[in-house]
This record gives C-alpha cells, sequence and structure tokens, in this order.
C-alpha cells in the first residue's frame, strides 16, 4: 500500500473516529488534517488532531481567557508529545552510546505485556484445525497469535490414518509491527490496527508416507521377467491446508450498561496494576520538571510562544489553517531548543522514561479492556486443503467463544461449519457439499486464569457427510499385475456417509514464554475409511513467537 | 476564580482550593497527583467518586499537576479541562484522547 493511500486512510479514519469535532464539514476536516500531516516536523504532526481541534471547534486563540495550555506547553498533552519527540530521542540517546541500556529499560514492559496478551487465555489456537492432517485441535478457538507460532502436532480425528503436521500462523497486524519496529499497545492507533483481526495459517504434512508408481527403463539382470513399473514408497513433505481467520465480532459499546459493568469491574480487579502504572508515569514526569522549569527561564523560547500565541490568534481570524501550522512548527523548534539547550545530556534520557511509563500504563489499560469486553467472540475461517490422496475442500467454520465469568476463567467454544469439493471430476456421482460439522468445547484453566500451568479441555464434534469418503487413486493404488486402466481424474469412494462423532479430552501444558504442549486421546464412532469405533492419542508442541524478548521495540 | 494563565504555566495564589473537572462522553479520571512529599514521592490527590473531578490546594512554587485519563474506547473522544466560575465555566485545555492520556500542566503557585 503507498504511504499516500495509507495516509488517507488515516485520515478517514481520524474523523470517523472523533465525531467530537463537532457540527464541521468532513471535508474541510480532512483537508486540515491533510496539510497539518504535511508539516516538517514530528511534533507538530503528532498534534495534528488537537491543532484541528482548536482551530476548527475550540478558537481559544480568539477567547479572554487565552489559547488553551497545551497549545502553550506542549508538554502539558504527554502522547502526542511523547509520539512528536521519542524518535529523536532514541536516535540522540543512540548517538550518546546508551542505547541498549534505556532500549531495553523500554521495552521491559512491552515485552513482559505482550506475554500476557499472547498467553491470557491459554486457550489460543496454535495449531491446525480440524480439517488438517495431524491437528490436535477439535474445536477452532476464535482466539490465535498477536504475532507469529510455529506448531508441530500428531494425531487423527476423522481420519483413519494418523498424520504429523506443521502449522504456521501469523497475524497480519502483529507481522507489520514487528517488521515497522512498533509495539503492541502504539501510542499513535491507525486504521491499520484492523489487520489484527486477520490471522493467517499454512499446514504442511510431514513424514508423510505414501507410494508412487514409477516405470522401469528395463531389466537389470537377465533372469528378471519383464517389468514396466514398480511401486516405490515415498516419504515428502507436502502442502496440506491453508486457512484465514477473521474476527466478524469484537465491538462494543461505551455506552452500554453490560459494557460499563464489565468495565468498573475489570478496572477494580486490575486497580493495583493500574496505580503501579500511574505512579510509574507521575515519577517520570516529577523527574522531568527541572528541565521545564529550565525551559520557563530561556528567553528565545519565551519570545517564540509570545509570537506563537499572537501569530495563532491571527491566523483563525485569517482562517488560514497552513499558516497556523506553520505558525505552531516554529513554536515546537523553539521549545525542543529551549528543551535540548537546557539539559543535553539527559533530556533525552527523560523523554525514554516517560516513553516507557506512558506504555506501561497502555498495556494495562489494555488489558484492562480486553477484560471488560469478556463478550463472545465470533469468529470467521476459511480453510483450503488438500488432504493427501483426497479431492481438495473449502471449509468455512463460524467460531463463537464465551469466557464464562466467575469459573476461573473457564472458556466455552462452539463451532458450525460447511464443506464443499473445489471442484467435481467429470462423471462424479456425488455433490458439491462434503459435509456439515458441530462441535463444541470446554476449557478450563488449571491454576491462576491470567497464567495457568495447564488447560484441560473436553471437545466433541458431530459431522454429516453426504457420501463416503472420495478417494483420488492412480495405478499406485492397484495391486501389482491388475489390469485396469485408470483415467487422470479416477476417484473411489470409501466407507459410510452419515454421522460420524468424535470425543476428546486433552491437556495442555502451559510451559511459559509462549510454549504449550498439547497431550490428548479421542474416540470416534467411525473413521474416514473404516466403519468401527476408534481410539487414537495425539501430542504436540507449540511455541508463540509474540512472547519472545526483544522481539518489539517501541521506536 | 480559575486559574490563570502565565506565559507558560498556570498559576493561582499559593493556599487557594481549585475544583477541576473533565467534560468528556467515556472518559474517566484514573488518577490524580500535585507536589512531592519529603521523599520526593508524588502526592496523591483524592478523585471525585464519579471520576470527573478533584480538588487541590495551590502550593507555592512550580510543581506539575498529573492528571490521568483512561477510555474504554471503542473512539476516540475530545476531553475538556474545566473550572466552574459564578460567571460560567471556563475551558482550560481540550484534547483529543485515546484510550489513556496524561494532562500534566505546570502550576505555579505564587
Amino acid at each position: 500500500m503507498s504511504k499516500k493511500s495509507t495516509s488517507a486512510m488515516v485520515l478517514v479514519a481520524l474523523i470517523a473516529v472523533c465525531p467530537a469535532y463537532g457540527q464541521g464539514n468532513t471535508s474541510d476536516i480532512a483537508t486540515h488534517l491533510a496539510t497539518c500531516n504535511q508539516a516538517d516536523s514530528a511534533l507538530t504532526k503528532a498534534e495534528c488532531q488537537n491543532l484541528v481541534l482548536e482551530f476548527y471547534k475550540d478558537k481559544t486563540a480568539e477567547s479572554d481567557y487565552g489559547l488553551k495550555e497545551s497549545l502553550r506547553d506542549p508538554f502539558a498533552v504527554l502522547t502526542p508529545f511523547i509520539v512528536g519527540v521519542r524518535k529523536r530521542a532514541f536516535e540522540q540517546v543512540a548517538g550518546l552510546a546508551l542505547k541498549s541500556t534505556l532500549t531495553s529499560l523500554g521495552q521491559t514492559a512491552l515485552n513482559s505485556a505482550a506475554q500476557v496478551l499472547s498467553t491470557k487465555a491459554a486457550t489460543n489456537q496454535t495449531g491446525a484445525n480440524l480439517r488438517s492432517s495431524g491437528s490436535t485441535n477439535l474445536v477452532n478457538k476464535p482466539t490465535t497469535t498477536d504475532l507469529i507460532s510455529i506448531a508441530a502436532e500428531s494425531g487423527a480425528f476423522t481420519d483413519t490414518v494418523n498424520g504429523n503436521s506443521l502449522t504456521a500462523q501469523a497475524n497480519v497486524d502483529g507481522v507489520r509491527r514487528y517488521l515497522a519496529g512498533k509495539p503492541f499497545a502504539d501510542l499513535s492507533p491507525s486504521t491499520l490496527d484492523l489487520l489484527n483481526h486477520i490471522t493467517l495459517a499454512a499446514t504442511f504434512t510431514v513424514a508423510q508416507g505414501g507410494s508412487t508408481g514409477v516405470p522401469t527403463s528395463g531389466k537389470g539382470t537377465s533372469t528378471t521377467p519383464s517389468i514396466s513399473s514398480i511401486i516405490l514408497p515415498s516419504n515428502n513433505i507436502s502442502f496440506n491446508s491453508l486457512s484465514a481467520n477473521f474476527v466478524l465480532y469484537r465491538k462494543y459499546s461505551p455506552h452500554s450498561k453490560a459494557f460499563l459493568s464489565s468495565w468498573q469491574s475489570a478496572l477494580k480487579a486490575n486497580a493495583s496494576s493500574l496505580a503501579s502504572a500511574i505512579t510509574a508515569v507521575q515519577v517520570a514526569v516529577l523527574k522531568a520538571s527541572p528541565l521545564r522549569n529550565a525551559v520557563m527561564l530561556d528567553q528565545d523560547f519565551l519570545s517564540a510562544q509570545s509570537t506563537w500565541v499572537e501569530a495563532a490568534k491571527n491566523d483563525e481570524n485569517n482562517n488560514d489553517f497552513s499558516a497556523f501550522v506553520k505558525d505552531y512548527t516554529t513554536f515546537t523548534d523553539a521549545f525542543q531548543a529551549a528543551l535540548e539547550k537546557a539539559d543535553p545530556t539527559n533530556v533525552y534520557t527523560a523523554i525514554l522514561s516517560i516513553n516507557t511509563a506512558l506504555q506501561g500504563l497502555a498495556e494495562v489499560n489494555e488489558k484492562i479492556l480486553n477484560e471488560a469486553r469478556g463478550k463472545p467472540l465470533l469468529t470467521f475461517n476459511y480453510t483450503y486443503s488438500t488432504p493427501q490422496d483426497k479431492p481438495a475442500t473449502h471449509t468455512a467454520t463460524l467460531a463463537a467463544a464465551y469466557v464464562a465469568k466467575g469459573w476461573n476463567g473457564a472458556q466455552l467454544t462452539g463451532n458450525a461449519a460447511g464443506s464443499w469439493f473445489a471442484s467435481l471430476p467429470t462423471g462424479a456421482t456425488y455433490g458439491r457439499v462434503q459435509s456439515y460439522q458441530f462441535s463444541g468445547q470446554y476449557d478450563q484453566p488449571i491454576g491462576s486464569p491470567t497464567a495457568p500451568r495447564a488447560t484441560f479441555s473436553l471437545a466433541g464434534y458431530g459431522q454429516y457427510q453426504y457420501s463416503p469418503t472420495v478417494i483420488k487413486i492412480t495405478s499406485a493404488n492397484l495391486a501389482p499385475g491388475t489390469d485396469i486402466t485408470l483415467t487422470n481424474n479416477g476417484q473411489v469412494l470409501v466407507g459410510t456417509a452419515g454421522w460420524l462423532g468424535v470425543a476428546q479430552a486433552k491437556l495442555t501444558f502451559n510451559i511459559g514464554k509462549g510454549t504449550s504442549i498439547p497431550v490428548a486421546f479421542k474416540w470416534s464412532s467411525k473413521t474416514d475409511l473404516l466403519p468401527g469405533n476408534d481410539w487414537k492419542g495425539q501430542f504436540g508442541v507449540s511455541y508463540d513467537l509474540s512472547a519472545l524478548s526483544g522481539m518489539l521495540s517501541g521506536k | 476564580m480559575p486559574l490563570q494563565q502565565t506565559s507558560w504555566t498556570l498559576s493561582a495564589k499559593t493556599g487557594t482550593p481549585e475544583t477541576i473537572n473533565i467534560d468528556a462522553s467515556n472518559t474517566t479520571i484514573a488518577g490524580v497527583s500535585y507536589g512531592t512529599d519529603s521523599s520526593g514521592a508524588p502526592i496523591p490527590v483524592k478523585v471525585s467518586d464519579d471520576g470527573k473531578s478533584f480538588r487541590i490546594t495551590i502550593i507555592n512554587g512550580n510543581n506539575p499537576l498529573i492528571v490521568t485519563l483512561i477510555s474504554p474506547g471503542p473512539d476516540s473522544d475530545v476531553v475538556y479541562i474545566q473550572q466552574q466560575t459564578p460567571t460560567g465555566v471556563v475551558d482550560l485545555d481540550s484534547f483529543v484522547i485515546y484510550r489513556q492520556e496524561v494532562w500534566d500542566p505546570m502550576i505555579q503557585g505564587t
């Protein structure tokens, strides 16, 4: 996506999310924001929303009381100020050869929070879904990784033959943030954050046993009879499925009584960590007080401020927003120069400390919000799978989850899904729809609900299949010497149509740092190829990279 | 009498009580501190039960008033920092907030 179109999306979002800009004409606001974002100053750009608010609605520069405080003292509203100066602060601190120390300080809160976010429910899905060979997940979970996860699994649910698979998942927004060097809880929201609702996954079947028919090119010994082809064993890694997960419903209304009640409860439950985060911000701000007092005595700055206050009034009177932005930039340049003059050694250390504290506050607030949003999540999952020896299928799944209050973090998840064949060969004796499926799962964290040592799960699954299982065959499937001519789309039906039920009990050990080990066994009323019931064990190991220390920086 | 503007700070006479409130849709005050104790730690200020106002007594010298605001979102909110006067409401400041913000003007006690 081009930088220009990204900016346009951000502008549209700013208008959409800020109805309090008021009575205004949307195109005027968009124009003002676009003008402001052209400014040659990071601090001015960070203040654009507030500049538009002043110019378009408040007009305090023309009021009896005078220009509002935050436009006379950029330090007075912390987030835009920190966002506007932290890049320079990182650069300056790097120049002072202190980067490693300060960066690690700055990342501590972020990375700790990343682990909390990634493993908070301990019921995220990191492995393959049911339609993939080797999956240990009978039910699709609506929550997945925040960054990248990798899982190796062994088992089978409806298949007669066990499979082994490797699954890699990536949250689109998590990868974007990693590549851009942005933390999870950024202080600068953008419409690109919506990418957080999309997770992509690819599953590969590994150590797959099979056989391949190979034509011979002659006799190796004179006593060997003439054989035109032989069957050789094959063992390879092959693509199994690709899926995309979209969060369809995760909205809430801040005015809803139910949400407000949950919000208040979450605030109360996290009062201690919120108080600590607030105190950290207060301490960091207090440490910067001598700097601010020094700026107050800087005559160059005071002169620039006086000029700006007068210019702002004139610009508003003349309805000249470009001049308003330009004059503000001149003022903030003088402000930054005065800050650097006050204490060139420590100014950016103080700013980075505030940045760290603010991001710690943002993480706690995000956690509170996630708790308050403990409503059912509904997600849509699409999977394209190409199982070995079977026709490719499309599967659409709706997954809903509910975290039960007062049950020590227990979670209920339900799925409804339908599968259909990607294509029908000429002369197919079965229809396009393969099956529909319903499933449910109960997860009970063992130990602390926020950091469980393990999660016990019970799941049930029902599948109605319209025709017996379709198996693709080649000459390799035929016994040697069989005199049958196969076409390119040779298929047979195996097993039976109708209902198939599966039950699973699973214990997922949360080793910490994003690592989990699911161990399970399942019973099924039949399998895809054989009519009798079936017991199987399942095992896996998964790793969620979003819990890795040092991957996310707050640059 | 509301806090007055100086060139750089907000100011009032030392010892004067000042009540400050916010006007916002979803935002509430999560914490306030003003001044430091003998060990240099921030002194907390009591916030009203509805999270919309607090009261301070002006102390001598320049001290940041640190007001932490939180909003559940999901959209941005606009916060007006106000004081009531006999003749009406004075807006000390206003800004757009997304989820959390810290308003920390320097207060000069004279």
